[in-house]
């Protein structure tokens, strides 16, 4: 089973991802910011990770930053977010996905089918 | 710092003490209310029930703080997802996606409530408010976190807290919390002011208001004042009797007269109204009093005199083509120039503070000199009005503010069309009004008279005799006293003394044709009667 981690401060949407993704026989891991996450990549090796933009303690473009800075930790990025990202960004920080909140089922489990598939 | 200003200019007050550092919400006439903005550091409650607009007005003030310079931190407990929100408020004109996240960041603060209580939240706050650097905080669903204090003391002390570690950073915090009837929040004892957004219906109206109820640090507009919601957020409309209570100056010196253009009314009138002087036309409908207005303006427009026509009733080109009817076909010429404006309220939904506002901020962004304005139809005020005890503070108020920007204004109300009586449709407005011109219809031997008297004009002699007047194609004629009969005003005429022995001998309403027994037209017949003792030549003061 593959595994995807969700972090979102947004409890409510982190937790609806998770029941969306279970029904799609997705192993879902839900972290509340960016640090938390980065405590946790390591040992649940994820096989792509969702993560928001706006978090407290550290936010989506840091922890991603982190991320790559690290090396070690190889898996596709989907970045979602209620404000639409500069292009830089997402070209700089080699994001896999971008999803618009607030966003359908349909974009959500056809974008993950498509990233944990390839 | 940024988006903030000292309330007097950064001078020290007469009484030596320090200004007030002030938050420019730029929310419009929120500022006015709180005579500057919000007090920097202090923190404000924002209650009121779903749908009322209270995530709409902190969202507005966040993005005017960031686009000031600030730093804003908006965090939400258990409200709507941050997707939603931001898609309903992208509609906004306020709305700036540039400024998010660095300048403006939205957080979730449920997570960390639900996982260490209060504590959790607090400490939340404190990390990301002082990594971010915010001057302002918002705290959306304050109703989350009460739930989880295990009493209001330890609530209250979770706020002085927050208010404590606010206080340090220099930063602003509004708390908003949804709001029902009688309900009590301990965070309103804590908080340094108190603003309630309501929605309710009047009749089938939905009435928006924000109620000030507390304002610590500083002089407010406290009260109801209406809101409107449209796509460039909120939008406040402070009562035009607080807004204008404490005008600033007297009214011009330099008074003239400012005649009708029609000219047995004018020398009735001494010359005409005095300038910046107001006048209540009343008559029932179709006695004539918007043309009796209109012809205001234009003799106005003839001299030069800037006018404002602001009616509710009838459309622009629907007036023009009355007034191209009876004999003012100058109109459309003066108004196609600008030297008369005809503001058109349609006949919706209004509010009346809202009304007054666009008036006088038309007038001010004009800067004439002399106008003329003719408020067509109080009833239109009327009718917006939700609290109609109110009315007679509006009238006060938005007439002396007419006065001192030196404009003539001339109301015009209505009269019941069929009741023997004439009474005031607003008593009130007789003590406001300098000049009051009745117009109206008396039935006379199978006849309708069209007659017009002069009931009250004040710093100034006048002619009290009630005069008989007609409107045809060539215009508004006005004829001499309509001496032949009695009692008109009681709305019972009979015939006087002369006239009733000689049955037939009645002269036809002027402007009649010669086949309903007119012989010549009504000639002004001087001093022929003896003027009513105490009105006629009487200066009042």
């Amino acid at each position: 089973m593959k595994t995807v981690l969700v972090v979102d401060d947004e409890q409510d949407i982190a937790e609806a991802i998770q029941a969306i993704l279970e029904e799609e026989q997705l192993r879902v891991v839900i972290c509340g910011n960016g640090r938390e996450a980065l405590a946790r990549l390591k040992d649940e090796k994820p096989d792509l990770a969702i993560i928001d933009v706006m978090m407290p303690v550290m936010n989506g473009y840091e922890t991603i930053d982190a991320i790559r800075k690290d090396g070690t930790l190889h898996f596709p990025i989907l970045v979602m977010s209620a404000i639409q990202p500069p292009k830089a960004k997402a070209e700089e920080q080699q994001w896999a996905g971008f999803l618009k909140k607030p966003f359908s089922l349909r974009d959500l489990v056809d974008t993950v089918e498509r990233l944990t598939s390839s | 710092m940024a988006n903030s200003e000292a309330s007097d200019g950064g001078k020290k007050s007469d009484e030596g003490k320090s200004p007030t550092k002030r938050l420019v919400t730029g929310v419009p006439r929120l500022d006015f209310i709180t005579k500057g903005g919000l007090i920097q550091g202090s923190s404000y409650a924002i209650i009121g029930p779903p749908g009322s607009g209270k995530t709409v007005l902190a969202n507005q003030i966040a993005f005017q703080h960031v686009q000031n310079g600030g730093k804003a931190l908006y965090v939400t407990l258990l409200s709507e997802s941050h997707g939603r929100m931001l898609e309903n408020l992208s509609q906004m004109t306020f709305y700036d996606a540039s400024v998010i996240p660095d300048r403006l960041q939205y957080l979730s603060g449920y997570r960390d409530l639900e996982r260490d209580g209060l504590k959790g939240l607090l400490e939340l706050l404190r990390k990301n408010a002082q990594v971010h650097g915010t001057t302002l905080l918002i705290i959306d669903g304050m109703d989350a976190a009460k739930e989880f204090a295990r009493s209001d003391l330890s609530f209250k002390r979770f706020l002085q807290d927050l208010q404590t570690f606010c206080s340090i950073l220099g930063c602003t915090t509004l708390l908003l919390a949804p709001h029902h009837e009688g309900e009590i929040h301990p965070e309103n004892t804590a908080v340094d002011g108190i603003f309630e957004l309501s929605l309710w219906l009047h009749g089938p109206r939905a009435v928006r208001e924000l109620i000030a109820i507390k304002f610590r640090g500083g002089p407010s507009l406290l009260g109801r004042h209406e809101v409107e919601i449209s796509n460039q957020g909120i939008l406040i409309h402070p009562r035009t009797e607080v807004q204008f209570a404490h005008p600033a100056a007297e009214g011009r010196e330099d008074r003239i007269r400012m005649p009708f253009g029609i000219p047995r009314l004018d020398e009735a009138l001494r010359g005409g109204v005095l300038s910046g002087s107001t006048t209540l036309l009343l008559g029932a409908p179709g006695t004539g009093k918007t043309l009796l207005g209109l012809n205001f303006l234009l003799q106005g427009a003839r001299e030069g005199q800037p006018g404002v026509y602001f009616g509710f009733f009838e459309t622009p080109p629907r007036l023009i083509e009355k007034a191209e009817g009876t004999g003012m076909g100058d109109l459309k010429k003066y108004v196609d120039e600008g030297l008369i404006e005809i503001q058109w309220q349609p006949p919706l939904e209004h509010n009346m503070d809202s009304l007054a506002e666009r008036l006088l901020e038309r007038i001010e962004e004009r800067k004439v000199d002399r106008l003329r304005l003719f408020i067509d139809g109080v009833s239109g005020f009327r009718s917006a009005a939700v609290y109609p005890d109110r009315l007679g503070r509006f009238f006060s108020a938005l007439t002396h503010q007419l006065r001192m920007m030196d404009v003539t204004t001339l109301y015009s109300d209505e009269t019941p069309l069929f009741s023997p009586g004439v009474d005031m449709p607003q008593p009130e407005a007789a003590s406001t009004v300098e000049n009051v011109i009745l117009v109206r219809y008396v039935e006379l031997r199978s006849q309708l008279y069209r007659l017009l008297s002069i009931m009250k004009m004040r710093e100034s002699a006048y002619d009290s005799g009630i005069r008989e007047f007609s409107i045809s194609e060539k215009g508004i004629q006005v004829a001499g006293t309509f001496e032949s009969a009695e009692s008109i005003l009681t709305g019972h005429a009979r015939l006087s003394g002369g006239e009733a022995s000689r049955p037939g001998r009645v002269k036809a309403p002027l402007g009649a044709s010669k086949k309903q027994g007119r012989k010549a037209p009504a000639k002004k017949k001087p001093a022929a009667r003896k003027a009513p003792a105490g009105t006629s030549r009487r200066r009042r003061s």
